[in-house]
């Protein structure tokens, strides 16, 4: 994702570790990468989604099923592109300013998929952000502190906007502004760090603004690892703001349900996501 | 057809006059056995003296200029949709149409939402509750919610009759219908075993309710004005108001919801439904909510717009996860 040294980074012995198990997880992310999964381009909406695991900021969930290949080939089947981020983990050892780590591959995620629009045959102003659980809270991170680039830069990537063009929040850790929800996506992500600045700034329902993008929000009411008050508090803020936003609650499902599931109810959440996308293609 | 094809063959003979009463009668029979086609039974509320009412010349109108509703009702009643027996799910759920508890919407918000729940194994009862007004009631406010309870008491004692699980009856409400079905969803009762009219023995409790743009809170910031105009009047003292603002009257036994608002509702702001849902969560009570981006007030089925439409597949799919 840079070219050359990756800006705050520092040198260290941490080195990234997949681990199989009932879970996939991948541990000690320091370099960041994307990966592109295209439909076939007589298909292609326009439309394409950079997707962030979940994890709470310790590692990222790499189940296919999830947030992984299934999850982009399903985007891809709809003809939307779908681009895979593998963020850096907010590490002490790897990191001079760790908290803002994942936030700004998140932004340069954005930007690379924006300078490729054409040769992807994706509208550049169609270009989402998908996030679960803590990848939820990088997504409505990205939704409400991104820029339009900087055209002065000699790194052609940095002239494009790291705005996204629409959210999808999957049972996303959205505030860091209440003891009552107290989460380890915000102890991992500000770590030794936690200022009244850094609490309010990664609150992201403080954030939102009129230029904040249009959502899509799912929760289950039984999530007992992010409770659902994060979506509503973000779904408050969207309203507040006029930003038209979706909010899809379902009772049962509790956390880390994903896009492919068994049962049919809760995964009926996916064909709302897909009328919602639809909405949106011009 | 054929006593219509006479007709016609009548017409072109001498008796003219007399071809056009039987043509006028035929119709009237014909236009009947339609309605019975539509809805396969119709059973008023109440039978004798309909309770809290007063003596009035009103006439109930169906007004299809405007928004094809009802006013003016003073016999409520309900009608009741059939499916096809070997579909049939055990399931009924009553429909409290809206309309600002002003008229009724009996066709968007009744029979449409009837004839599309029997098409999914449920038996559908559509409710014409009366609307509160001083000239036909005497405590107008009381009047919604006893109706409902009464239609609810009905199908339950009619459960084995109809093939109906009795445990699994419960209600659909939009808009003024909404906050209806969430009073009763809020204020129902068990019966009264001692009452000698043994319809009242059954319980008024809905197994389960759905809540489609509705009006929930009566408080000043949040409600729905005309609503409440209408349910208590000008200036309604804080007590009523708090009884009828269902987030104030969620209790342990309050059924699992389903709730879908527009958040582009101009009418009745979608700040009702997220009061109502954060009080059913309080009280743990399982709930699925759809706040779609946009639909506006009023969409019915929605049966024009794929993604405001899809709230019935959602309906469905919740239904059917429930025990």
């Amino acid at each position: 994702m840079y070219e050359g040294k990756i800006p705050n980074s520092k040198p260290s012995e941490v080195k990234e570790e997949l681990v199989h198990g009932e879970h996939t997880w991948l541990f000690g992310v320091t370099n960041p990468t994307i990966s592109v999964y295209l439909p076939q381009s007589k298909y292609a909406t326009g439309q394409a989604i950079i997707i962030c695991p979940g994890g709470g900021y310790r590692l990222l969930s790499y189940d296919n099923h999830i947030e992984g290949t299934d999850v982009a080939r399903y985007f891809n089947s709809l003809g939307i592109a779908a681009i895979v981020l593998k963020y850096r983990l907010p590490l002490n050892e790897t990191s001079t300013e760790p908290y803002n780590a994942p936030l700004m591959d998140a932004q340069r995620a954005m930007r690379i998929v924006r300078k490729h629009s054409s040769k992807w045959n994706v509208n550049p102003n169609e270009i989402g952000i998908m996030g679960f659980s803590a990848g939820g809270h990088l997504a409505a991170s990205l939704g409400t502190h991104f820029d339009h680039g900087n055209p002065l830069s000699q790194d052609s990537i940095e002239h494009e906007s790291s705005r996204p063009s629409f959210m999808i929040l999957m049972y996303p850790v959205i505030s860091f502004s209440r003891p009552s929800l107290a989460s380890n996506s915000r102890k991992n992500l500000l770590a030794g760090a936690e200022s009244d600045t850094l609490l309010k700034f990664f609150s992201c329902e403080l954030q939102v603004n009129e230029k904040t993008p249009p959502a899509f929000i799912t929760h289950a009411e039984d999530d007992k690892v992010v409770s659902v008050e994060h979506s509503l508090l973000m779904y408050e803020a969207l309203c507040n703001a006029n930003i038209a936003a979706e909010l899809h609650i379902l009772p049962v499902g509790g956390h880390g349900f994903g896009l492919i599931n068994k049962n049919q109810h809760i995964a009926s959440w996916k064909y709302n996501l897909e009328l919602w996308l639809k909405s949106l293609q011009h | 057809m054929a006593e219509i094809t006479t007709t016609l063959v009548l017409l072109k003979t001498k008796n003219r006059v007399r071809a056009g009463i039987i043509c006028l009668v035929l119709s009237l029979a014909f236009f009947s056995c339609f309605n019975l086609k539509s809805q396969d039974l119709r059973i008023p509320l109440y039978t004798g003296k309909i309770p809290n009412s007063k003596p009035n010349k009103v006439k109930e109108k169906f007004d299809n200029e405007y928004k094809n509703a009802l006013t003016g009702i003073t016999v409520p009643d309900i009608a009741v949709y059939r499916p096809t027996r070997e579909f049939s799910t055990g399931r009924a759920v009553l429909i409290f149409p809206g309309g600002g508890y002003w008229i009724e919407s009996i066709e968007l918000e009744g029979r449409d939402i009837a004839r599309y729940l029997t098409t999914i194994g449920i038996t559908a009862i559509v409710v014409k509750y009366r609307l509160p007004s001083d000239e036909l009631c005497l405590n107008k406010h009381e009047v919604p919610l006893m109706d409902a309870k009464r239609a609810m008491r009905i199908v339950r004692a009619h459960a084995a009759e109809w093939n109906i699980d009795s445990q699994k009856i419960g209600v659909i409400g939009f808009s003024a219908g909404g906050h209806l079905a969430s009073t009763l969803g809020t204020h129902f009762d068990y019966g009264n075993k001692s009452s000698l009219d043994t319809i009242e023995h059954f319980s008024s409790r809905p197994n389960f309710m759905a809540l489609i743009y509705p009006v929930i809170s009566l408080k000043d910031s949040v409600t729905h004005p005309g609503s409440r105009k209408q349910l208590l009047g000008n200036n309604p003292p804080s007590k009523l108001i708090e009884f009828y603002s269902s987030e104030l009257q969620v209790k342990e036994d309050t059924p699992p919801t389903f709730i879908v608002h527009a958040t582009d509702d101009k009418v009745v702001g979608v700040q009702n439904s997220l009061l109502m849902y954060r009080a059913l969560k309080e009280k743990n009570i399982p709930t699925e909510m759809h706040i779609l981006s946009e639909g506006g007030h009023g969409f019915g089925l929605a049966s024009k717009s794929q993604q405001v439409g899809y709230w019935t597949t959602n309906l469905k799919l919740w239904l059917e996860s429930l025990q």
